[in-house]
């Protein structure tokens, strides 16, 4: 009864969230992202209809799906940067540099792993290789968020509670596949519960419209290089020398 | 059960940063710091960076040490020692802030930048959290010691702000902003 209300409570929510999503033409501003949604509707119906007909097939049905999602999931991180961070070319390199740094370091950790037999890869089980992907995606998200903070990137509603959404998603599930591992046994619901949490807050912050205004006041540089470095000096001057006293001069 | 804890750990990092990007505020560029300051009186203004510096030579000079001291009286000595680790920190806090202000500017400008230099740009932000830590640091010695104490953290501070202008101008091309072309990642 209990998988009922969660399987179908998702479904429905993820129907709320795509006809939100064609009715306010949000769609066409975040297309992986309602793509990623499609995806997980359709393959969760069938799922549903591989359990019912043909039970033995749906373990190999049900991990295929789950790294296909996990591939659509890693394009919406794409996606947060591209709509993130297309006005801002010099936080875009940055983060281009700091996300390339983070695959490197998982690569290498990869190669370093599989010669010396450790759990990076190959792994054991699905379970394992797909919290080794999902923990990748972590550090992705983390990377993000790094920039888009330091950086002072606006961040509107319907980004917030996209990458909100979908970082609390990976976190979750992070913990979830490592406990499993760790165990030997799935919890499936906390998986199931995960997502329709996640699910909530994507519907919630894609429901109504953003604010434009605040994004827009930061649409342009508020002054050019040359007058800021003069400006950080007449600023750090003052400090410079009451300093002075305490270093004796 | 190593790899579980750490998990479990950067997972809860990641909630938590998330949770500080829901919550995180964006706040004013200098400009706009100036402008409404401006507003409410320009002269106030004008007088914060000299009494800035003026205040820092009266707090950190041995001047006023010595005065009290060829005074002789401990109690005086005491008060004059609290007042001025008060003052000081006080001095230091808002110097760390000003160093702040100074970085949250120049990343402002940097975001728009086509030709950021990322290894300058990582030692630049580098170089603001070092001074802003090293503030804290200066405030940390003057509430457990002398006001006067943190003379080898102050000549080191001397000698790394005196970089930071260097490394700003490292980090982007001198072409005004406004004249860069913008495009898409």
């Amino acid at each position: 009864m209990l998988t009922q209300i969660i399987w179908w409570g998702g479904n429905v929510l993820e129907v709320l969230l795509l006809v939100r999503g064609i009715q306010s033409q949000w769609m066409k501003r975040f297309p992986i992202f309602y793509s990623y949604h499609v995806f997980i509707l359709v393959e969760s119906l069938l799922l549903f209809g591989v359990y019912s007909g043909v039970p033995r097939m749906y373990a190999p049905f049900w991990w295929t799906c789950q790294f296909v999602g996990i591939l659509l999931g890693s394009l919406i991180l794409f996606e947060i940067y591209r709509v993130a961070l297309g006005r801002y070319p010099g936080t875009a390199r940055m983060a281009r540099n700091l996300l390339g740094f983070v695959f490197a370091m998982a690569l290498a950790k990869a190669l370093v792993g599989h010669s010396y037999g450790a759990f990076w890869w190959p792994a054991r089980t699905y379970a394992e290789v797909e919290r080794n992907l999902r923990v990748v995606q972590m550090f992705a998200i983390l990377a993000l968020v790094i920039v888009i903070v330091a950086y002072h990137i606006p961040r509107g509603r319907h980004l917030k509670g996209i990458f909100a959404g979908y970082g609390l998603f990976v976190a979750l599930s992070v913990m979830e596949l490592t406990l499993s591992t760790f165990f030997g046994k799935s919890f499936t619901y906390m998986s199931a519960v995960t997502y329709n949490l996640a699910l909530c807050l994507w519907t919630v912050a894609l429901w109504a419209p953003e604010k434009q205004e605040d994004i827009a006041r930061t649409l342009a540089p508020s002054e050019d290089h040359v007058t800021l470095i003069s400006r950080a000096k007449e600023e750090l001057e003052p400090v410079r020398l009451g300093l002075r006293g305490a270093a004796g001069r | 059960m190593n790899l579980v804890i750490l998990l479990f750990v950067l997972a809860a990092v990641l909630v938590g940063s998330l949770l500080y990007f829901l919550r995180a505020k964006d706040r004013p560029a200098i400009a706009e710091k100036v402008e409404a300051h401006s507003l409410d009186g320009q002269a106030a203004d004008a007088a914060g960076a000299g009494d800035l510096q003026f205040l820092g030579d009266a707090i950190f000079s041995e001047g006023d040490w010595d005065f009290i001291r060829g005074e002789d009286s401990p109690l005086l000595t005491e008060l004059f020692r609290e007042e001025r680790r008060g003052l000081a920190a006080r001095w230091l806090n808002h110097s760390a802030e000003r160093i702040r202000t100074i970085r949250e500017d120049h990343v402002r400008n940097s975001r728009f930048s086509q030709d950021l230099d990322v290894l300058a740009e990582v030692k630049l932000l580098g170089l603001f959290v070092y001074l802003i830590t090293l503030c804290r640091c200066m405030s940390l010695v003057v509430r457990v010691a002398e006001p006067t104490a943190p003379r080898t953290l102050a000549l080191h501070f001397e000698k790394m702000a005196g970089r930071l202008a260097l490394q700003q101008e490292a980090v982007v091309s001198h072409v005004p902003a406004e004249e860069l072309r913008r495009s898409h990642p």
